[in-house]
């Protein structure tokens, strides 16, 4: 059988079935129904052996949940092409039908309780269609852009369409509450299961996809106002370029300092010129901890003293309690030991004659780049830096040494810890 | 930590990073905690990472008045300043050579013979090709359209506005820089006060016409 035949199968099959299907979809109660004399049981056959329907004759058929939905996207699809439902008229409906099946179940008129309890699932399925509906075409405009606008104009018109639909919409159906079902429902059990049991879910479901769709939505039109703008802007610059007209503000440096223009997009020669470090050297990895592990001088003074009166400090880093790494403290502790050296010499002392002693636990260059950062927040002090051009970074300056002479009578920060 | 390093290089190179330069750096920066992370790293050096709408990454100056800081961003300004008439004048001709009415966003993508076909088929949109190849990020000596168009769009390349997706199909699409363009543009354009005017639809078609 070709792909062909068995789509024309199916269509056989679903006209042939089309006056018992309704049945199973109507009551929808999970239950099965009792269908006492099928319209073409041929038809029925091929649902029952292509598993659309389920069931048979004695316990009765229930509509897989494929039919349902099939059957839902196509209600779902008239509703969306007449009009969405109208919450307050939508109710208004509910309650006549309500009333007409009370009073007909009251007088035991059983062709009106057949016809009014159609209506009521016919009202409750168009609700949840029609609400179906409104979500699918959200998510689609949502996914797609408003893929169907042709223009950037007709998108800002369906959007703000759609934002201010789908606002009201759920606002109105925030009226559709339990208590107000359950009044409408009284004590009738076809009603409770119909308005108490089966739409309230649905209802919730599609309300909060709209709430969620809002939000989106909104931002949605925000940039296509924005693109607007864009094109506007872009076509007006354009104009007046063309016209002979030079640009020639200069805006202040406030002005500068709060706009985009303020990126870095000098490559990196500037930065690393900034930072006299050889990034890409040897010991790159250690740059990277070093230069999370900094802190100001006043933090690393109490760090050290924590660590050296209490052991492994926990202190407070962007709001979080943690514990301090032994890179750090190893770090720190050192540098310390450097200025106290320094202080004690009283005259220039080299970084890297101090690492070679006492510090060669340590990597040179990282050692050399943390202590070279602790001291650009110590200006007082006087530091002479030793410095090499080139290496990979061709133009830049690298520092590859560096000399602290702190006198004997400076009274600093380097003499606190002693 | 791969990740993180990488991110570090690019935004220390000036790179700006967005989905379609650099897909998993953007990712990574999208995370807020992984941007914090980089932030932190490039604290001490006076930096931080920027974004326009998080289409874009780049560095910025956290200390964008001390002088150093200062004179670099006047000539990032000046530098935009300097662009923004043949910048301008490639996205207006795009966009009419399109026949589009909206201006051109991150993500948006064209066919270098799409627009090929315009540009030798309409006398105006070859003129505009010709005084564009004239100007200084997109000058040549080449006399073909089609070589024009490409020197065009290989500076639009080199300014990091558009990326080449597909080399055989040639198929351009405009990264999150653009984004930063259009920044830029409103910023000069709101300082110059130029005017806005409504009839922008009816200048592009009297240039047309």
């Amino acid at each position: 059988m070709t792909l062909q035949q068995a789509i024309e199968a199916l269509g056989r099959a679903l006209i042939g079935a089309s006056a018992d299907i309704p049945k199973l979809i109507e009551e929808q109660l999970g239950e099965e129904v009792q269908i006492v004399e099928l319209s073409s049981p041929k038809a029925w056959q091929f649902l029952l052996s292509h598993q659309l329907v389920s069931g048979n004759e004695d316990d009765g058929y229930t509509a897989s949940p494929l039919l349902n939905d099939i059957v839902i996207s196509l209600l779902a699809d008239q509703v969306r092409r007449k009009t969405a439902p109208d919450v307050a008229d939508w109710l208004d409906d509910l309650r006549r039908a309500a009333d007409q099946l009370r009073l007909a179940e009251r007088n035991d008129a059983h062709a009106d309780v057949v016809r009014y309890r159609g209506q009521v699932r016919q009202l409750v399925l168009s609700m949840t269609a029609g609400l179906t509906s409104e979500t699918l075409e959200l998510q689609y405009n949502l996914a797609s852009n408003f893929g169907t606008c042709a223009t950037l104009d007709e998108k800002l018109i369906e959007n703000r369409y759609l934002v201010k639909r789908t606002d009201n919409l759920t606002k109105k159906l925030a009226l559709i509450n339990n208590p107000l079902l359950l009044e409408i429902a009284g004590e009738n059990s076809f009603l409770i299961t119909q308005l108490y049991h089966r739409l309230p879910p649905k209802l919730q479901e599609c309300r909060q996809e709209m709430l969620d769709a809002i939000p989106r939505l909104e931002n949605m039109l925000f940039k296509f106002q924005e693109h607007s703008e864009q094109a506007k802007r872009l076509l007006a610059m354009e104009r007046y370029l063309n016209s002979g007209q030079l640009l020639s503000f200069e805006p202040s440096e406030e002005q500068l300092a709060n706009s985009c223009f303020n990126s870095s997009d000098q490559g990196e020669s500037s930065f690393y010129a900034h930072s006299n470090v050889d990034f890409y050297g040897p010991h790159q990895e250690y740059y990277v901890d070093i230069v999370r592990s900094m802190r100001k001088p006043r933090e690393l003074f109490e760090l050290v003293s924590k660590i050296r009166d209490e052991g492994p400090a926990v202190l407070s880093r962007g709001g979080h309690e943690e514990e301090v790494t032994p890179i750090e403290s190893l770090y720190t502790t050192k540098y310390y030991d450097f200025l106290r050296y320094a202080k004690r010499i009283g005259e220039p002392v080299a970084l890297l004659d101090f690492w070679s002693v006492q510090a060669q636990d340590l990597s040179a260059n990282a050692f050399l780049y943390y202590v070279d950062n602790q001291l650009e927040h110590l200006p007082e002090l006087a530091v002479e830096r030793h410095t090499r051009s080139g290496g990979r970074l061709s133009g830049n300056t690298i520092i590859c040494n560096l000399s602290l002479n702190i006198p004997t009578h400076h009274r600093g920060e380097a003499g606190e810890g002693d | 930590m791969e990740m993180h390093k990488a991110t570090l290089t690019a935004l220390q190179q000036g790179q700006f990073i967005c989905q379609y330069t650099q897909p998993e750096l953007h990712r990574y920066l999208s995370d807020e905690a992984n941007r914090d992370s980089v932030d932190r790293d490039f604290t001490p050096f006076g930096y931080e990472v920027a974004s326009v709408a998080d289409e874009v990454y780049y560095l910025a100056y956290a200390n964008p008045l001390e002088s150093v800081s200062a004179n670099k961003i006047r000539a990032q300004f000046e530098q935009y300043r300097d662009l923004m008439s043949p910048v301008v004048s490639f996205l207006g001709l795009l966009q009419r050579a399109g026949k589009k009415t909206e201006a051109r966003n991150v993500g948006d993508r064209f066919q270098f013979s799409d627009l090929l076909e315009p540009l030798v088929n309409n006398p105006a949109h070859g003129q505009q090709l010709d005084k564009l190849v004239n100007r200084v990020p997109f000058k040549t000596t080449k006399t073909h359209p089609a070589e024009k168009l490409q020197a065009v769009l290989d500076g639009m390349v080199k300014l990091g506005f558009l990326v080449s997706l597909n080399k055989t199909q040639a198929v351009y699409v405009f990264t999150g820089k653009i984004e930063h363009f259009h920044k830029a543009l409103t910023f000069i354009f709101e300082a110059e006060d130029i005017p806005l005017g409504d009839d922008g639809d009816q200048g592009t078609q009297q240039e047309l016409l």
